[in-house]
């Protein structure tokens, strides 16, 4: 009985461990959708009157700010007192993209405050298009001589 | 005659020639951003983008109205026509969606230009993986990253840490064309944190191409300092 269970965990384990990469492309697109779900009252505001600023929907609109949890800044937290190698956490999640994230965090005894600047500094490089991660590959590559 | 038909050749060519030669982009966009605590963030604007100028200009609507520019090594943020803040950066432009797109880059999302190498392509249904492999100078870094492309577009792209575990996903959605040129109007960007997944949504709508007019958008002047 104890080898059938081994062998069935063993088979368990490879079938988990051999996932396609057509799996790890996987996403639940409604799911991600309903994440923003309470965010999307807002984006119909701004919608209907694209002069829409945070000053004024938090005048306006106090309750739906609030519960919506919206943060006021856009992703560009410039002063920072301390840094992870010299290089703001913002930067570090601008450049690095996920993996700099998971260096401010580490590397700053699990700070989560750096680290969420560094996510913010992710958002921005959604704004910047999404491909800053690879500007240290380049740099690399360039420097190794390729 | 002939020399009608030198004149007729000599248009053809640069009709043609601009037909497939991407110089400038603009487009509103929008980021939905919700962090793991609850607190969500929403940013919307238009970007400007001329890959000979290599400004990116953000010009941003919401949450309050600044211009942000990317150029060379800075980013600066403008407030009232005045700059109050600016940051060293790398330099990023080249390796923006906007400069890839413009450039036919963005299939490989720029890797192509990289010294990453191909280990791997895998076919499965409408779409082509492919496995690329960091150089040796990175791996104690960096893992595989894998490539989506699905009728010959970049559709996704997952990035592995060196354990080979994933610990970041990008899906680049609903494709539109603009005078021949391919861009995604929806990126979803996945992130792993604490166990948890973290979205951010960007949407780009109006997006115009190779636009003649508005130089003053696309090469806008940044102020003195405040």
């Amino acid at each position: 009985m104890k080898t059938i269970f081994t062998f069935v965990i063993i088979f368990m384990f490879g079938l988990s461990s051999f996932a396609s990469n057509a799996d790890l492309f996987k996403l639940d697109y409604n799911a991600v959708q309903e994440e923003f779900s309470e965010l999307n009252a807002i984006v119909e505001i701004i919608k209907a009157n694209p002069e829409t600023t945070y000053s004024s929907l938090a005048v306006t609109n106090a309750g739906l700010v609030e519960s919506a949890n919206l943060l006021p800044d856009a992703a560009m937290p410039l002063a920072n007192a301390e840094h992870v190698l010299g290089i703001p956490p913002f930067w570090w999640g601008c450049v690095f993209g996920v993996v700099g994230v998971g260096i401010v965090y580490f590397l700053t005894d699990q700070n989560s405050g750096e680290a969420k600047k560094a996510l913010w500094g992710c958002a921005v490089s959604t704004i910047a298009g999404g491909a800053f991660y690879f500007f240290v590959f380049a740099a690399a590559a360039a420097s190794s001589g390729g | 005659m002939i020399r009608l038909l030198i004149i007729a050749i000599t248009l053809l060519s640069v009709y043609t020639g601009n037909s497939q030669d991407y110089f400038r982009i603009k487009t509103d966009f929008m980021i939905k951003g919700k962090a793991s605590s609850g607190e969500q963030q929403l940013t919307v604007g238009k970007i400007y983008y001329d890959k000979n100028i290599k400004k990116i200009v953000f010009d941003i609507s919401f949450p309050e109205k600044e211009i942000w520019i990317q150029k060379d090594t800075n980013l600066y943020k403008i407030v009232n026509g005045l700059v109050t803040d600016k940051q060293k950066t790398p330099s990023i432009v080249d390796f923006t969606i906007y400069n890839l797109a413009l450039n036919g880059s963005l299939s490989d999302f720029g890797l192509k230009k990289t010294n990453f190498k191909i280990i791997d392509i895998e076919k499965e249904g409408n779409s082509i993986y492919t496995t690329w492999e960091p150089p040796k100078e990175l791996k104690e870094l960096y893992g595989n990253v894998i490539i989506q492309n699905t009728d010959q577009k970049l559709t996704g792209i997952i990035f592995k840490n060196k354990d080979d575990i994933v610990v970041g996903r990008q899906f680049f959605k609903k494709y539109i064309n603009i005078k021949g040129l391919a861009f995604p109007t929806e990126i979803i960007r996945e992130t792993t944190i604490n166990d948890k997944k973290i979205y951010e949504i960007t949407t780009f709508s109006n997006i115009v191409v190779n636009e003649f007019t508005s130089d003053d958008k696309y090469d806008f002047k940044i102020p003195r300092h405040k």
